[in-house]
């Protein structure tokens, strides 16, 4: 595998101010998108020797372009300069990645199996029996997680996490040191900035320059607007190309597909495509059953210790409350997100920082039983709503009341939970319940990375977007291979199982 | 979206008024020593449309929030400073949803330009790579990164 040099360089990367006319390409197969789900297809059609372009909207950064510095990382590798929000009764933050590797690129590499319980639902609520099964999953998991050296994350680089671990084996808790794909992650607490050390597998240091390697060709800067249907196949896609320099003219890419398009534009994206591309199935659910894990930080104070809150994995270590429907997880943000998820100014806001080596944050990521629905608007920005109902309030609760009560166990003198209505700080367990406030969604500072379901796959056309074996119900030869075809969230993060599912497409295409 | 100078020279003092000078002895740095101009100017140019013209709006309805919850004639960034840190703080906990995240927008563009800075991170112990040389180590043509694009 390919990972020390700059795979951006690679001859078959094709960047779109490279390109000066309207032009055409064909293949095999197009892939829309070259995050988690776009890069395995990639990675396995490829490799069985298929053509195969991949056709991103954002640019190829590496590490030369990346940045200590969060406004940098923001405009550089999020989608919109992470100014994307759903909107409902309050309003939550949705982080995306808009560059070769997608949200992989600076997410933090953690990597789960999809819960068995989960296949089981899918099944049995939605008819995927037929070829998806735990036994097919973990096959293909075996694959990944050698490919991308998918493993527990080293003691040595622990740092802060070592907090939650050692909470969780005093309490007896279901504790987990986290499995993340890189290979020498030196600690940096840095993934999402893009890892300096090039030791996070993200896509765009793994699985597309695999793919790139086997003959793939990427076109990045490469905005697919249209998905053209021929006499109910999809035949060609239609990408606008980035102008070489501000206020350029941008050009047509048309990307003939001789035997199918496979949509990896993510959750949010692949249904505004398809919308846009006036494909929505007849069920009228592409963009509906949207679903996410909302996450929601808590922070613990101990004066006296040193938590070294800049050192370890990004995130290292989680505590799992399955049957409660959510799991606290250590991270390490940057200052300036910890500056804005630390609640006030002023004062409180300045010492809390400058003590930031004795703050430990920790989020709450909770399996949120609401569906919201995307919706692609001609003239406006997209439509992306989600309100989480009163359950998963009490979720989120139980989420920020578990993670208080490690953060005690460990000896923090005080936890800050930032939920509106309570007290800044609160310095037991019982002033903790005590200050429970009725709950809204506005009460707590939520954000969501974690998006699923809203081209969902199904047995029964009027209730799905996709069949079982990812083609659009309603158009052939149209794949869907991203976690918009979830039909419910899982509880734990996806990145695993959304390669896990694409790679199940691309053995079924290949007749495996 | 482009903005004026005017503009960005507004926005620049509101965050001022958000992280002004002598809040702990251990930080020497106030949003006054920091280019907001020039970071406005960026943020509005790099976010989509209808993300810059809701930003505009909230600097704009922040400044003139005296006037609307307080019922003074007055503008946020003509408050005195312990008035600007205590009326921010009635904002940010308001009952109001939508005054709470007002606050909290005018707060994330105020932090994400402060704690980004080299000087800040070393102070606040956050040492990377990476990162920007601090200010007296950077050469007299230096461009920061913090504004402009890269590559
Ligand atoms: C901050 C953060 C941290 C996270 N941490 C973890 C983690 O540790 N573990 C985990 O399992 N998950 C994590 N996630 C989630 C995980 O990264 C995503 O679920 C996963 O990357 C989604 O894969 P995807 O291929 O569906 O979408 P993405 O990875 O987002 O990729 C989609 C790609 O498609 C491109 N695209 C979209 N529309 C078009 C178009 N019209 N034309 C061309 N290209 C297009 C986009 O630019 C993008 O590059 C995290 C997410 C975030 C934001
Ligand atoms: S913790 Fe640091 S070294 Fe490890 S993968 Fe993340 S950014 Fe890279």
């Amino acid at each position: 595998m390919n990972t020390t040099a700059y795979p951006k360089d690679h001859a078959n990367h094709v960047p779109a101010a490279k390109v000066a006319q309207n032009t055409s390409d064909d293949a095999d197969w197009v892939i829309i998108g070259s995050g988690a789900a776009g890069a395995a297809a990639a990675r396995f059609l490829a490799g069985e020797k298929q053509q195969v372009i991949v056709l991103e909207e954002g640019p190829w950064r590496d590490r030369r372009d990346f940045s200590a510095n969060m406004w940098r990382t923001m405009k550089n590798l999020y989608r919109d300069a992470g100014t994307q929000v759903l909107w409902g009764e309050s309003a939550f933050p949705m982080l995306q990645g808009c560059c070769v590797g997608g949200s992989t690129l600076f997410n933090s590499a953690i990597c789960w199996r999809t819960p068995e319980d989960v296949v089981d639902d899918w099944i049995r609520d939605h008819g995927v029996g037929s070829t998806i099964s735990k036994q097919k999953l973990d096959a293909n998991f075996d694959v990944i997680e050698r490919e991308l050296n998918i493993k527990p994350t080293d003691d040595s680089v622990l740092g802060h996490s070592w907090v939650m671990r050692r909470a969780a084996e005093a309490m007896g808790l279901d504790g987990y040191v986290i499995r993340r794909n890189e290979r020498g992650c030196k600690g940096a607490a840095m993934c999402v900035q893009g890892c300096p050390n090039g030791a996070k597998l993200s896509m765009d240091l793994s699985y597309i320059p695999m793919a790139l390697n086997s003959g793939a060709r990427i076109y990045t800067g490469a905005r697919v607007d249209r998905i053209a249907v021929h006499e109910g196949k999809a035949v060609y896609v239609e990408a606008s190309l980035a102008p070489a320099e501000p206020g350029g003219r941008r050009r047509i890419l048309k990307a003939h597909a001789r035997k199918g398009v496979l949509i990896a534009a993510s959750a949010i994206q692949t249904p505004q495509l398809l919308q846009k591309s006036g494909l929505q199935s007849p069920s009228r659910k592409v963009g509906e059953h949207f679903q996410c894990h909302p996450g929601i930080g808590v922070v613990g104070v101990n004066p006296d210790d040193n938590y070294d809150y800049y050192f370890g994995a990004t995130q290292g270590y989680e505590v799992d409350y399955r049957s409660r429907r959510f799991k606290v997880e250590t991270i390490s943000l940057p200052p300036e997100l910890l500056a804005i998820r630390f609640a006030g100014i002023g004062q409180k806001l300045m010492r809390g920082i400058l003590d930031g080596k004795r703050l430990v944050i920790w989020g709450v990521q909770a399996r949120a039983t609401a569906h919201g629905s995307i919706h692609h608007r001609a003239l406006l920005p997209p439509k992306l709503s989600f309100t989480p109902n009163a359950r998963d309030l009490e979720i989120f609760w139980d989420g920020v009341v578990e993670g208080a009560r490690m953060l005690f166990q460990q000896g923090c003198k005080s936890v800050i939970t930032g939920i509106y209505g309570m007290p800044f700080e609160v310095h037991s367990m019982e002033e903790l319940e005590r200050a429970k406030p009725r709950l809204t969604p506005g009460h707590f500072n939520a954000i969501a990375t974690h998006l699923f379901g809203t081209a969902r796959m199904g047995a029964d056309p009027s209730n799905s977007v996709v069949n079982p074996r990812f083609e659009c119900h309603h158009v052939k030869n149209l794949y869907v291979v991203d976690s918009s075809v979830f039909p419910t969230n899982m509880g734990v993060n996806p990145m695993l199982s959304i390669m896990g599912m694409s790679k199940l497409c691309t053995d079924m295409l290949l007749g495996a | 979206m482009k903005i004026s100078r005017f503009e960005a020279r507004w926005i620049a003092r509101i965050c001022e008024g958000i992280i002004p000078p002598g809040l702990d002895a251990r930080m020497p740095y106030s949003a006054r020593n920091f280019d907001y101009e020039n970071f406005a100017i960026d943020v509005m140019a790099n976010y989509p449309w209808h993300a810059a013209i809701g930003m505009r709006a909230v600097m704009l309805l922040f400044n003139l929030s005296p006037l609307f919850f307080i019922g003074k004639p007055l503008l946020f960034t003509s408050l005195k400073q312990e008035d600007q840190i205590r009326y921010y703080d009635l904002w940010y906990d308001s009952p109001v949803y939508l005054i709470r995240q007002m606050a909290t927008v005018v707060k994330v563009v105020a932090c994400l330009n402060f704690f980004g800075q080299p000087e800040v991170q070393h102070l606040v112990g956050y040492r990377k790579p990476n990162q920007e040389p601090p200010l007296g180590e950077r050469p007299a043509n230096y461009q920061p990164q913090t504004s402009g694009d890269v590559k």
